[in-house]
């Protein structure tokens, strides 16, 4: 797959980070041409379409894609809380925490696993918010600042907010690079992105 | 001497220069994660660092993936490397599904040791405690603390005291109960009692009898108790604002049970005796106390488990589908398939409006469920005949027969059933479905949504990279929200804290609620005039022409819904600010006036002939006013005088709150009327008219408004 980082968070987590328009995801064997799932699905069970500013599930032709229980057979709208489950076994749970902000995470609820090490999958759209509220897209519960991640110009930047994001007392860091490979360390986070 | 040692303990910690030993930071909250390899690296030759993942006392735990691409949690011991190592090379060689395998201990070149563990992906308790601040629910902790209990009777069958169990120390993954960190377990045989020269464990957890370095495996039990206190309720029985406050608590307070399960109660607090030698004799025992037994593979075996929830007298849809084996209706729309039942977030409408969809409210109607579970019982028992079958003819050509001979004669009846139906669901939809629906998932959603946040749009003027590498202009930075495990002290306090939620409400979501308000009471008001209508003429003088009360009757109606959408449209506006009295008053006594000109244009166009329709004792002229009234006529003054003082004297806002304190109040709809009788006595207007006006408005919007119960939240 292309645009895809792999973003690790000291004692978080692990998380594929897309920022294409279109993803799919499928069972064993599926990459790189999907999103890899280990499990008896099909190689290619849907895809989700960022469209205006939503997310559409499609599920390909023979997938049984369910959303919230309701079989799915042409594209819907993802919601934030939304759970998917593809041929009765594999189940995801689709976020979308912020109303501010259109990047939503998934993650497997079910006994699978993503091919790849890693705890979940991030569709990015301009920004990303590591933080510890539950408005962030991948909480991090003992963190004191939230850590906002973008990219420009094809380049990952990063700015740190401080003081948990409160309105009194909060700073700004300055816009930052971020470097694959580099591990960005502050006061009580540690990511690195790959 | 206790406390001095605890102390000591406490500030060997916070002296730490990490201060990160998993137990302090219960006290101390935050933990850094200063992880001194990143990803990539391969600090252990044959395994390359994925991240970190947790800091302990006595090292770093990492996620690492072997050459071969197994993941694995491998732990740096830089601290007490001989009482880490040998406590983990004495359970090197353990097995027991509810332990996490320990595969290997290894010596790197720089002489740190390393812990070479199975990597257990899920979450840990601890985890799953702060994303349920009021604790787990029975079941669930049945189910985990069984588990948890099989993997501490192992270890100590096997000779083993772990000394730190904690909610951090326990994962779960995949329903799968995992006893994690051994790095301060150690061996203690019967007759090697204690002899500990130092303090172990965290004080939230810590038995009392650990300070004066006597202990065994009962310290493990005191643990277990705790545990199993905090799941339940989603506190520990003794916390304080210092260590010292927590150790005292554990020496001398007793844990306060009554919020504790009934049937729980018991084992808690025989495990949580101060005297280890009055605790359970082993986990086992305490198991069983639980009704939870070990079986000969040494897991744990609940009980059969019994429905949390009593069963509902009439069967859901997803019952009479598994009943029937149907499979459920789907509903085709321009994008999208859904079936009847859909559960959609409260944020569906927005989504919805950017893919063309309009948001469809579906409800479980217990009549049309039975009609359409005979049908699809019907379909299933005709699925079965093989098609080829001779039975499958005979029983499409009875079919067809019946139709053909018979049809003709069952249409009507169909007819009359439908035409009875309809009104039905109308009234059905008003009373029952829509309304606790609506509150029901408001309430559910809000329970899962997040609370209310302080956001901070990102600035520009934070210096000069600032202006070279400009934000995107949205940054949800926020403040953590913290949930109260308190219920709230009185109806004020929820009210404040609900229409603050409110906040977050979509707007298109306000204004869909207000549209089928609209449509809600409009239905209402309609009923009742054609209703209102039929008495009048009943109870007329014969006398009195009915086209006079068709007038009359029809301005009332037209009035009652303009007051009603008019109170809905500005309640709809304040119900996310806090009441300010005087300002809402004066507003509504300002468009009362509007009102009030609409209501005479009303009248002057129905031609109205209020002097024959007018309703008072003969001997008590009603007092008029020159330039407001006409006789028994009033006119444009008087109606926007009536409608200011009527708007103003009410308090509507009230009545269409989401937040009020009642569904329907009784009393309010009296209060409404009375306002309209005083108003009337100093502005004449016509009655019974103008009494009908006030009271149905009040009544329609009551029914028409969503409504969150509060004693329900407030529980």
């Amino acid at each position: 797959m292309q645009n895809r980082n792999t973003l690790w968070i000291d004692g978080v987590g692990g998380y594929g980070v897309y920022d294409q328009s279109e993803v799919i995801f499928g069972g064993r064997g599926s990459a790189p041409e999907a999103i890899e799932i280990t499990s008896d699905i099909p190689k290619q069970a849907f895809s989700i379409r960022y469209v205006g500013e939503d997310y559409l599930i499609q599920p390909f032709e023979r997938s049984k894609v369910e959303v919230n229980n309701n079989r799915l057979v042409e594209a819907c709208v993802l919601l934030n809380g939304d759970e998917i489950r593809i041929a009765n076994s594999v189940t995801l749970a689709f976020a979308k925490p912020s109303p501010l902000s259109d990047t939503a995470v998934l993650t497997i609820t079910s006994r699978h696993r993503w091919h790849e090490p890693i705890d979940g999958v991030v569709l990015f759209r301009r920004i990303c918010v590591l933080g510890p509220n539950s408005m962030a897209h991948v909480t991090c519960r003992k963190w004191n600042s939230n850590l906002t991640l973008y990219r420009q110009e094809n380049a990952w930047r990063y700015r740190v907010q401080s003081n948990g994001g409160s309105q009194l007392g909060s700073s700004n860091s300055p816009s930052l690079p971020m470097a694959t490979n580099e591990r960005i360390q502050g006061e009580d986070f540690s990511i690195t992105i790959t | 001497m206790t406390t001095t040692i605890y102390q000591s303990t406490y500030k060997s910690m916070v002296k730490d220069p990490r201060g990160t030993d998993m137990g302090s930071s219960e006290i101390l909250r935050r933990t850094p994660m200063n992880f001194k390899y990143g990803t990539g690296e391969k600090p252990l030759e044959g395994y390359s660092i994925r991240r970190g993942l947790g800091i302990g006392g006595f090292g770093e735990v990492y996620l690492a993936v072997t050459d071969a691409g197994k993941e694995v949690a491998i732990k740096q011991v830089r601290r007490n490397l001989d009482v880490e190592l040998r406590g983990a090379s004495q359970c090197l060689n353990l097995r027991h599904p509810n332990l996490v395998d320990l595969l290997d201990i290894r010596q790197s070149e720089s002489d740190f040791g390393w812990i070479i563990m199975e990597y257990v992906a899920g979450k840990s308790l601890r985890e799953l405690l702060d994303e349920s601040p009021n604790g787990l629910s029975s079941s669930d902790v049945m189910t985990i603390f069984g588990q948890l209990g099989a993997g501490v009777h192992y270890l100590h069958e096997q000779g083993i005291v772990h000394r730190d169990l904690k909610p951090a120390n326990v994962f779960i993954e995949n329903g799968l109960v995992k006893i994690g960190d051994y790095g301060l377990a150690k061996f203690i045989s019967k007759s090697q009692r204690g002899g500990q020269t130092e303090s172990v464990g965290t004080f939230h957890y810590m038995a009392p009898e650990i300070g004066n370095g006597q202990y065994g495996k009962e310290i493990d039990i005191y643990s277990l108790g705790i545990l199993l206190f905090e799941m339940l309720t989603g506190s520990v029985p003794f916390d304080g604002e210092s260590p010292q406050e927590i150790i005292l608590k554990h020496l001398a307070s007793l844990p306060d049970l009554s919020t504790v399960p009934i049937h729980f109660r018991d084992t808690i607090a025989r495990a949580l005796h101060k005297d280890p030698q009055a605790r359970f004799h082993s986990v086992a025992d305490m198991l069983s106390s639980l009704n939870i037994s070990i079986d000969r593979s040494g897991m744990a075996v609940q009980p059969q488990q019994q429905p949390e929830r009593p069963h509902s007298p009439l069967p859901s849809w997803d019952t009479i589908k598994r009943h029937f084996g149907v499979s459920t209706p789907v509903l085709k729309t321009s994008s999208g398939t859904f079936e009847p039942t859909a559960r959609r977030s409260p944020n569906q409408s927005a989504s919805f409006k950017h893919a063309g969809l309009r948001p469809v409210r579906y409800a479980q109607e217990p009549i049309a469920n039975a009609v359409l579970g005979m049908f699809a019982e019907i379909q299933r028992w005709f699925g079965q005949i093989p098609h080829n079958s001779p039975w499958y003819g005979a029983a499409l050509a009875i079919v067809i027969v019946i139709v053909v001979a018979r049809g003709v004669a069952v249409l009507p009846f169909i007819a009359t059933l439908l035409l009875c139906y309809i009104p039905y669901f109308i009234v059905w939809s008003l009373v029952s479905s829509y309304q606790p629906q609506n509150a029901t998932e408001q309430k559910l959603d809000e329970r899962l949504a997040p609370l209310p946040i302080a956001q901070v749009p990102a600035g520009v003027a934070h210096g000069a990279s600032d202006a070279s590498h400009p934000l995107p202009d949205v940054v949800p930075l926020v403040e953590a929200p913290i949930r109260s495990r308190k219920p709230f002290r009185n109806f004020a306090q929820w009210q404040s804290h609900k229409r603050a939620q409110l906040q977050q409400k979509a707007t298109i979501d306000n204004w869909i609620e207000w549209t089928w308000s609209v449509v809600s009471s409009t239905t209402i008001v309609s009923i009742l005039s054609v209703f209102g209508y039929l008495v009048a003429i009943a109870v007329a003088p014969t006398q009195v022409d009915s086209s006079h009360f068709i007038a009359a009757g029809t301005w009332t109606a037209v009035m009652t819904l303009i007051m009603t959408w008019t109170v809905l449209f500005i309640g709809k506006r304040w119900e996310r600010r806090e009441e300010d009295g005087l300002m809402f008053r004066f507003t509504l006594l300002t468009v009362g006036l509007g009102v009030g000109a609409v209501g005479y244009g009303v009248s002057e166009f129905l031609q109205v002939p209020w002097g024959n329709v007018t309703h008072f004792q003969r001997d008590s002229e009603p007092r008029t006013w020159p330039r407001f009234h006409s006789g028994l006529t009033p006119l444009l003054p008087a109606f926007m005088a009536y409608f200011a003082m009527l708007m103003g004297l009410v308090k509507w806002w009230r009545q269409s709150d989401i937040l009020r304190k009642h569904r329907f109040s009784l009393f309010s709809v009296l209060w409404a009327i009375l306002a309209s009788v005083i108003l009337s006595g100093f502005v004449f207007f016509p009655t019974p008219w103008c009494l009908i006006v006030a009271g149905v408005t009040s009544l329609a919007l009551q029914m028409s408004t969503p409504w969150i119960d509060s004693k329900l939240e407030r529980l």
